[in-house]
């Protein structure tokens, strides 16, 4: 983990729970990471994991239905968790932007572009407003020719071009974090790449950190510097992403990473995870035990811990070191009966 | 499918959105063999789905010929008999939208049953418990909603449901897309082991890559309408390449490496936008003024039933393209001459 005193937002102990069948069932667990000035964090994870409840947490989002248990969200000095909603309105929006998933929901469909880019810059901007400042953005963001785009509404955009404007909005104040929700989930892969190819950019030019939220392993593996992989509301592992994807320690991020179809090798066999995430059948000790190939007896009872702590490189599995040559015998005998 | 076209008319809801014509596909042909995959690539707008939905007969062909087990096969599916219909059905991408969300899995499975093999009481039943066992399904979930199941749980049951028919064809359109990674793999398993077992064609649509590498015997690469390469999987992947399917591959997402540094250079074109030339031409790195605008492609047989469709000639692209799939890092050539960017 990047060390607290250097990072720009420092998620620590987070518990959320949510309203579910007459009860409250927990689903982010513990959580604690960080975000360094200008680095790129992406959270990983099925769906289910309680990834986007953590990027929620980080707007100190109430959503309904759910709580904020414990925990604390620190960013330039405040735990938001405990701002009002008056001194939360001048961070959201100004200093950390949020790009949800699925833009053609988030975008207003009776006002046109421009007058959605123009509301962020009246809300927020302070000094930047008007006609250039819109313009200013939607070049920045390589909407064509902004002049025209302004004019249109949401639904005569592309997939693509709608999330630039929201990109755009989010971008409008210069904020010190980006946090993105899926932001390329149902686009195709070349608008992805373009998409992945700004944030990039923006990274460069303006320094904005970000935390990028995605099950797609192949968009984070282009864009983030570390990775924090969720499952069953826990980090089970978190690893700058090249170490994450040449060393996986944690058996659930060995299955995550085979069940990736790689257009340059064939696919595994017996790499896939089996079964599926069962809240309603979770061990007290290691919540991936049910799923494992690698689990044994004490892996049910013992909770697991990020180890080693504070190191750049940690996962939460007791058997981790074991691993490589626990993986090496199994793949053998999957391939006997694959 | 010989000279497949297409045309939709457009209807206006929004009086700011224009009436017009669109041709959504374009003079597209080819064919499936028996037991056969054929995956269909191209990105939102390709006309794809257009053609799953045109084959199925859910959207009406202008023009062109659907030839099926060596008989003609009427466009629209009211038309067409029932051995017709039984033998070719399709899968959708969302399967929110394509399960009665008010049947229970019983019921949405006891349908097709019935109607193509006349079923029903006890030997419907058990014939449902066995088409979910097919799809790793336990019988217990006969008496779910589809509500109380998982993403990749009701595209199983979808998936159970076209096979209750006992197809030969079966359209897939997307069906992975909306699937946790994870499930993705087990589904592609599970189409593999039902392809061996029941001597299943696939028509698969796809955007993904990376899946149709491995899935397909054979491969169409789609654009703006129109086919420009097709062939054998194991010869599409390595050079000679289109330059749409270059493209693509320079912008598939890898594991193993960074962002390529040459991408896709601009935004795709609303489809049909009617222009007499190449529908990539605007787009494309390798074009050649004023040929490419103004002329239709011609089809080049590369040999092994491989063809592109593109005024470079084959042997040129052969010389200058790099193999992109081999490649677990793309290396990062020289940077995109800038094109208009969307």
């Amino acid at each position: 983990m990047s060390g607290l005193a250097q990072a720009l937002i420092a998620v620590n102990g987070l518990t959320v729970e949510y309203w579910s069948g007459g009860r409250w069932l927990e689903a982010v667990s513990e959580v604690s990471l960080a975000v360094a000035p200008g680095e790129i964090l992406g959270l990983a994870g099925e769906s289910g994991c309680g990834k986007s409840t953590v990027a929620y947490s980080l707007l100190a989002e109430r959503r309904p239905g759910s709580r904020i248990v414990l925990g604390s969200v620190f960013f330039e000095g405040h735990d938001l968790l405990q701002l009002s909603e008056a001194a939360l309105c001048g961070v959201r929006g100004a200093r950390i932007g949020f790009v949800p998933q699925n833009p053609a929901a988030s975008l207003t469909p009776s006002m046109t572009c421009g007058q959605q880019v123009r509301e962020v810059l009246d809300c927020h901007g302070g000094s930047r407003r008007g006609r250039a400042a819109i313009h200013e953005l939607m070049a920045l963001v390589g909407l064509p020719d902004p002049a025209t785009t302004e004019r249109k509404y949401p639904h005569q955009l592309s997939g693509g071009q709608q999330q630039r404007v929201v990109i755009a909005m989010a971008l409008a104040c210069r904020p010190a974090l980006l946090v993105l929700d899926e932001p390329t989930t149902g686009l195709d892969v070349t608008t992805q790449w373009r998409i992945l190819s700004l944030l990039g950019d923006v990274r460069d030019r303006f320094g904005t950190a970000m935390l990028y939220v995605s099950h797609d392993l192949g968009a984070l593996a282009q864009i983030c510097d570390r990775i924090a992989v969720m499952y069953a509301g826990r980090i089970v592992e978190s690893a700058p992403a090249a170490a994450l994807f040449a060393e996986p320690r944690h058996p659930y991020s060995r299955g995550l990473l085979a069940s990736v179809p790689r257009i340059d090798l064939p696919p595994e066999l017996g790499g896939c995870l089996r079964g599926m995430l069962r809240r309603d059948e979770l061990p007290d000790g290691c919540r991936f035990a049910p799923r494992c190939d690698f689990a044994e007896p004490s892996c049910w009872t013992t909770a697991q811990r990020l180890e080693p702590p504070d190191a750049t490189h940690a996962a939460a599995c007791q058997r981790q070191r074991a691993l490589p040559l626990l993986a090496g015998k199994h793949a053998r005998r999957s391939r006997h009966f694959g | 499918m010989r000279g497949l076209t297409v045309v939709y008319r457009g209807r206006t809801l929004w009086p700011w959105k224009t009436i017009g014509r669109l041709t959504a596909v374009r003079d597209l042909s080819f064919s499936i063999g028996r037991g056969e995959t054929f995956a269909l690539v191209g990105e939102s707008g390709s006309g794809k789905s257009t053609v799953a939905r045109a084959v199925q007969g859910l959207v009406r062909a202008r023009a062109g010929r659907i030839v099926f087990a060596g008989r003609d096969v009427p466009s629209p599916i009211a038309r067409r008999d029932a051995a017709a219909k039984r033998r070719m059905q399709i899968v959708f991408q969302n399967p929110d939208a394509s399960l009665n969300p008010k049947h229970a899995v019983a019921t949405i499975l006891g349908r097709p049953l019935a109607v193509f093999h006349d079923l029903s009481g006890a030997a419907r039943k058990r014939r449902a418990g066995e088409l979910l066992a097919d799809v790793q399904l336990e019988a217990s979930y006969l008496t779910r909603m589809p509500s109380q199941l998982s993403g990749g749980e009701r595209q199983r049951v979808a998936l159970a449901r076209a096979l209750a028919a006992e197809p030969d064809l079966l359209l897939c359109d997307e069906i992975l897309s909306a699937l946790d990674v994870s499930m993705q793999a087990r589904t592609i398993d599970l189409l593999r082991k039902l392809q061996v077992e029941h001597g299943l064609a696939y028509l698969f649509i796809s955007h993904d890559l990376a899946v149709v590498r491995w899935l397909a015997d054979r491969v169409g690469v789609l654009f703006a309408g129109v086919l420009c390469e097709t062939g054998p999987a194991e010869r599409v992947f390595v050079p000679p390449y289109h330059p749409y399917t270059e493209s693509l591959l320079l912008a598939a997402p890898r594991i193993a490496g960074r962002l390529a540094r040459r991408g896709p250079s601009a935004e795709p074109p609303a489809s049909g936008s009617g222009t007499s030339g190449c529908p990539y031409a605007p787009r494309c790195a390798r074009r050649i003024a004023p040929t490419c605008d103004v002329a239709f492609p011609p089809l080049q047989e590369i040999g092994g039933g491989h063809a592109i469709r593109c005024h470079v000639p084959a042997a040129e692209l052969a010389r200058t393209q790099q193999d992109l799939a081999a490649a677990a890092v793309v290396a990062a050539p020289a940077p995109a001459a800038s094109g208009a960017e969307a």
